[in-house]
């Protein structure tokens, strides 16, 4: 692996941890999604870091792939997906959690309809609709 | 202490059926001048059903959404209702409604804008926290000190007193999640005085706490978190409407 790409992939790496932080800063990401961000961000860099050292070559190596360059892209690409499937997981705890608002408010107007139709009866005054 | 102006005394509580009638009775003895919400996180045990016994208006949020949630309910209740002052106790019974009296009058004189009831600048007997938690704790107080300048020892104390423009300003945020760190930060950077004053505080009256070693664990990470970013460049004084 060249200097070149290490160094790509060390300020590649870098600006992404960068930017969540910057993000996370400004609200426009929870701390705690930005969590998952960080962790895979700094074990893409520590990789990157110890790109040069033998262990990438023999890692390389034992999976059968030609360039250790291509190892790291291929570790980042899996670091995308366990990172996509969080957020699906985020999505789903959300979808949840709106429904149960849904609900709650059909439930809401139903009893707000309830109540207007006992106050309309009470006070004998004919509904408008 | 007579008032002419409105006060809610918000009680955040989870499962708490143990001791939430004596905290209510507390609070409307000790402090009868605040009208009593209690907040409570979809409690599974009796405490919704005593509260309501009590003749006090009860919030539930969703659980998920934790004391974030029940603390923004409350604070929407207090801007709905137009409120001029929310004390916040916790309903564990830890946070006597006697000392209420104590920190009100900061915020009645318009010197503060929030007094934050504080474990840590007196010793006090019925409550002294592990070591690894004292690390933790001055950790925390060091590290808000350099990132707003003013020193607080309690940082995550429930024992809150604040005004109408803090319940303003706090209702007009966009991305806010409330926490007690990060409300300080935030507060602090917008401009408003926070006052710390010591009170004696007692032992959780009954019940378990909802914060379990792992989840203590995450809160304080991302406190941290909260407290690094706001050292990494200072947070623009704002109006209030962009954070």
């Amino acid at each position: 692996m060249t200097l070149k790409i290490q160094l790509i992939f060390i300020v590649f790496s870098i600006a992404i941890i960068c930017s969540i932080l910057e993000l996370v800063r400004r609200k426009k990401i929870r701390p705690r999604y930005s969590i998952f961000w960080l962790i895979n961000a700094t074990f893409f860099l520590v990789v990157s870091i110890f790109g040069k050292s033998g262990l990438l070559e023999l890692f390389s190596k034992l999976l059968g792939i030609y360039g250790p360059p291509n190892t790291i892209f291929i570790i980042g690409s899996c670091l995308v997906i366990v990172l996509l499937i969080h957020f699906s997981s985020i999505i789903s705890l959300l979808f949840f959690e709106n429904k149960k608002l849904i609900l709650k408010l059909s439930l809401l107007c139903w009893r707000i309809e309830q109540l207007e139709k006992e106050k309309n009866e009470s006070s004998g005054i004919k509904s408008a609709f | 202490m007579s008032m002419d102006r409105k006060v809610l005394t918000i009680i955040l509580t989870y499962n708490e059926e143990k001791c939430i009638v004596e905290v209510i009775k507390d609070a409307k003895i000790n402090f009868p001048e605040g009208d009593i919400l209690i907040v409570d996180g979809e409690s599974t045990d009796g405490t919704v059903s005593r509260a309501k016994g009590m003749a006090v208006n009860v919030l539930t949020v969703p659980h998920s959404l934790g004391i974030a949630g029940g603390m923004e309910a409350g604070i929407m209740f207090a801007d709905y209702h137009g409120y001029d002052f929310v004390v916040r106790i916790d309903g564990d019974g830890q946070h006597p409604a006697g000392e209420i009296k104590n920190l009100l009058p900061p915020v009645l004189k318009n010197e503060a804008d929030l007094v934050i009831g504080s474990r840590f600048k007196q010793t006090s007997d019925d409550y002294t926290p592990t070591m690894v938690r004292s690390l933790g704790i001055r950790l925390f107080s060091q590290l808000l000190f350099l990132a707003t300048g003013q020193r607080i020892y309690d940082t995550t104390s429930g024992f809150l007193v604040f005004n109408k423009r803090v319940i303003k300003y706090l209702s007009s945020l966009r991305n806010f999640e409330y926490s007690e760190v990060e409300t300080i930060l935030i507060l602090n950077k917008a401009g408003f005085r926070i006052l710390e004053l010591p009170i004696s505080m007692r032992k959780r009256q009954g019940g378990q706490s909802s914060f379990t070693a792992g989840l203590a664990f995450f809160y304080v990470f991302i406190g941290l978190m909260s407290i690094f970013l706001g050292l990494m460049r200072p947070l623009e004084k704002t109006g209030g409407k962009e954070l």
